[in-house]
């Protein structure tokens, strides 16, 4: 029952939109700025030197490709299993941040909008994983429709 | 859930972005280098610990074991807190990198003029030279790197202690 109100075409569409609008915002916001997202991630102090400046660089890319390639619905389980990868990761590297008690910008949106690691941000994270869970779930089922 | 997953396409896109990102980041007026430049630091053998001022030294262990003798240094650990518990140099201050911030500085017995030398575990570590950095940005002055770190100091067999952070 439930299953099949959520099965629904308009629904499906509507939250795939604004997922991957939220993943191109995200990733343009860090591509204007890479020398910021760079100390971003290094104030994490979770990561390498040597790697800090190769994530900066790389990492708003695959959200950027990844989102424009799920709105146009191309290769859709693909990119959403990247997307949800990546939003499984940011939310434990979050959750650890709060655990060590750090008080750091998340960068998640690029540095502009200050946006701290906290509470708020992780459960904002749970409620787009459920998003990602429920269209990584349904776009198989419209997959083995076609 | 990941039956239809195809392996292939989820490469093209992996690699696709990285290729994207490499070329944007080559061509455009904002790139960064692709490896961050790690600093070179010069190391002291044998210098007055005032001689140096503004800029962060290595020192060797034999260095640092006579200031240490003497007395006339504050050492600091940058290792977590439960590192720290479990051994670390007599004497020495716990200010663990990961959580340091500018505004708890006062939270530590360090002044911008103290002789401060900082380690963390042995020489794959960078915590000591990071934590160094951030205190050089508070204008503290004379900053030393043990660069061999605790381990070093255990196998020499000097003194060590074991407390909760302080």
């Amino acid at each position: 029952m439930i299953k099949e109100k959520l099965n629904n075409k308009f629904l499906y569409f509507f939250l795939r939109a604004v997922f991957a609008v939220i993943f191109i915002f995200a990733g343009m916001e860090k591509i204007s700025d890479p020398a910021s997202f760079s100390q971003t991630i290094e104030n994490y102090k979770l990561f390498p030197e040597f790697a800090l400046n190769f994530i900066a660089i790389y990492l708003p890319w695959l959200e950027v490709i990844s989102g424009i390639l799920l709105v146009w619905s191309k290769h859709e389980t693909e990119n959403l299993l990247i997307l949800n990868s990546l939003l499984v990761l940011f939310t434990i590297i979050i959750i650890i941040s709060v655990l060590r008690g750090l008080n750091i910008e998340c960068g998640c949106f690029g540095t502009a909008m200050g946006i701290k690691v906290g509470i708020a941000k992780i459960i904002e994270n749970l409620v787009l994983i459920l998003v990602g869970v429920y269209l990584q779930y349904f776009s198989q089922l419209r997959k083995n429709e076609i | 859930m990941f039956k239809k997953i195809n392996i292939r396409n989820l490469l093209y896109i992996i690699f696709g972005s990285m290729l994207m990102a490499l070329l944007y980041n080559s061509f455009s007026a904002i790139g960064i280098d692709l490896v961050g430049n790690k600093k070179e630091y010069k190391t002291l053998n044998s210098a007055k610990k005032d001689s140096t001022v503004n800029e962060i030294s290595l020192i060797t262990p034999a260095l640092f074991y006579s200031w240490y003798e003497t007395k006339s240094i504050k050492i600091i650990d940058a290792r977590d807190q439960w590192d720290f518990a479990e051994g670390h140099i007599k004497g020495a201050i716990n200010i663990p990198e990961y959580s340091f911030e500018k505004n708890n500085i006062s939270d530590f017995e360090i002044m911008p003029d103290d002789s401060l030398v900082i380690y963390c575990s042995a020489n794959d570590c960078d915590i000591s030279k990071r934590l160094a950095e951030e205190l050089l940005l508070l204008k503290f002055k004379n900053l030393f790197v043990f660069e061999e770190g605790y381990e070093y100091w255990i196998k020499a067999r000097l003194p060590t202690e074991k407390s909760e952070a302080r």
